[in-house]
């Protein structure tokens, strides 16, 4: 499966944003790099800075591997280090007579320790706040199956015999460890426990052809498929989030944060 | 009741140097726990070692919750917090315009004779103080035992920015302090109005797109927010802006190529108005 979504990555800007894609294994050309990144740079060529982000994406994921026996999931740290990547090719300066490995590489391995450093907030998470998401995302689940629509805050609360603020906070919490991994098997309806990426797997294909004729030099295509997918469900379907969890078997709360994590990759991507 | 809190100018003219937070309110209780969750986000944007956080969240309560119970006689008067961050030394300021006896004792009902005591525990320097226009201050200091995150844009003019009205007004420094200040300000803002849960999320959506995008054309470097908060819908104002930049936030809220924006994808209403220092985006966000 992660094969495929690396393919995916891989293949996507190739198709929309230049035609003639470079064949495996030549994406650390020292002559093609230096050229590309010249006229990206003085020319402000787009292609130029497409194609090399796309010759590059195996070596930031090549870094991302580096930390595959964590805890974090190997989809989560090749994303990171692609978006470090892209980065690190705008920052670049060619006339400082650095190469661009040696500028490329601290870049993505410092946002790698970033983001080891933002999700070990998750696991800090303490005991109490954590029974308490849990008893959160239980009485929710009852409350829609009691009343046949997603229930309120201030209707948990009221179930729980907490305040807002507490309900607020124990789903900030139950995200936050959510965050942990995208592998990790989750109880569909059915009972059967398959992972939130397969679960999204399914359904990409139109949304590709859809995504590769539209603009070229647009964001939207470098972000992985599941995260198109999500944004596609929620603003070009107009699913509710609780919809698009029923659709994808999965829970609300994770709809809600790959759908905000997804906006966030897509806003900097626009702006890098 | 409909209360519009215009900010004083000269309240907004903090000596803070670094990302601060101002939050100016009406003193009731259930404010109390917006100013906790504000002040929680902050905790994190800046990296703060969360056990200190667990102090000046606890502090800070009981300075707000004196105000609610003794500054106005039960009534609900003004009521500010201002937050800021120093290198290893976090100050927040309480604030109330109560003409009560000064300095009153600071004995929140809910804890009996502990308010007090409490914040003397909690932080590292304190001081109670009579403001000029007759209210009373508290200043807190707390010693964060590392340096903050000082992450803050270049400061655009020269002159100091009154946010719009409304009931409740947030002035928070661009970037990643206005991020989590504002997704967790809005989400109780939109949990008290009836929100279903999903769509309190959908809420962050629009935080996070205001956060991004409204510096690039805001006049001044903090990001201010009025809220007019309600049942099933409440309303949001974000400026002020120079011309055409309520206009600019809305598209820079695109999403990729699908020809759609996310604030009006997430919004029931969108109006330009104009304000004293340009034009102000006031957004309607129904449940």
């Amino acid at each position: 499966m992660s094969s495929t979504r690396t393919a995916k990555l891989a293949n996507g800007p190739a198709t929309a944003a230049s035609p003639a894609a470079p064949s495996r294994g030549v994406w650390f050309d020292e002559q093609t790099t230096d050229r590309l990144l010249r006229r990206y740079r003085t020319m402000g060529d787009q292609r130029a800075r497409a194609e090399l982000i796309e010759r590059m994406v195996p070596f930031a994921r090549r870094l991302a591997d580096r930390y595959r026996h964590t805890s974090q999931s190997s989809d989560d740290l090749a994303q990171v280090a692609s978006l470090a990547l892209v980065k690190a090719v705008d920052r670049f300066d060619p006339d400082r007579g650095v190469r661009f490995a040696a500028f490329a590489v601290p870049t993505i391995l410092g946002e790698l320790k970033r983001h080891f450093r933002d999700m070990g907030w998750s696991v800090r998470v303490p005991r109490g706040l954590q029974e308490r998401a849990l008893q959160v995302e239980r009485t929710s689940a009852m409350l829609a199956t009691a009343t046949g629509r997603t229930p309120t805050v201030m209707e948990i609360a009221g179930k729980l015999e907490m305040t807002a603020e507490e309900v607020l906070e124990a789903l900030e919490a139950r995200q936050a460890f959510d965050a942990l991994s995208m592998d990790t098997p989750h109880q569909t309806t059915e009972g059967e426990g398959i992972t939130l990426g397969e679960s999204l797997g399914k359904e990409d294909e139109g949304f590709d052809r859809a995504v590769d004729r539209a603009a070229v030099a647009s964001a939207l295509p470098l972000l992985p498929a599941r995260d198109r997918e999500i944004i596609r469900l929620r603003f070009v379907d107009e699913l509710t989030q609780t919809e698009i969890a029923e659709r994808l078997g999965v829970s609300q709360m994770q709809v809600s944060r790959l759908l905000r994590r997804a906006l966030q990759r897509l806003r900097e991507l626009a702006e890098s | 009741m409909s209360v519009r809190l215009v900010p004083k100018l000269d309240l907004m003219l903090g000596e803070c140097e670094g990302p601060d937070l101002r939050l100016l309110m009406l003193s009731r209780a259930e404010n109390v726990a917006l100013v906790r969750r504000a002040i929680e986000g902050l905790a994190l944007a800046l990296d703060i070692d969360p056990a200190v956080t667990v102090d000046i969240v606890a502090a800070t309560s009981e300075a707000c919750n004196n105000v609610v119970l003794h500054a106005y006689g039960g009534r609900p008067g003004l009521l500010e917090l201002h937050v800021c961050p120093d290198h290893d030394e976090l100050c927040v300021t309480v604030r109330d315009e109560g003409a009560g006896i000064r300095p009153r004792p600071l004995v929140p009902a809910s804890s009996p004779g502990v308010g007090l005591s409490m914040i003397h525990a909690l932080t590292d320097s304190v001081e109670f103080r009579s403001s000029h226009d007759g209210g009373t201050e508290v200043r807190m200091t707390f010693d964060t035992g590392r340096p903050m995150t000082k992450d803050i844009p270049e400061l655009v003019g020269d002159r100091q920015i009154s946010p719009p009205p409304g009931e409740l007004v947030v002035s928070v420094a661009s970037g990643a302090l206005a991020e989590a200040v504002l997704s967790r300000v809005l989400a109780m803002t939109a949990s008290r109005a009836n929100f279903a849960v999903d769509r309190v999320n959908d809420v962050q959506l629009v935080s996070d797109a205001i956060a991004a995008h409204a510096p690039a054309t805001s006049v001044g470097r903090h990001l201010h927010i009025a809220l007019d908060p309600g049942s099933q819908v409440f309303g949001v104002k974000v400026g002020p802006f120079q011309s055409g930049g309520a206009e600019a936030l809305l598209s820079a809220s695109s999403i990729g190529e699908t020809g759609l924006e996310l604030l009006e994808e997430l919004t029931v209403e969108r109006r330009v108005e104009p304000d004293l220092d340009g034009e102000v985006l006031s957004l309607s966000i129904a449940g």
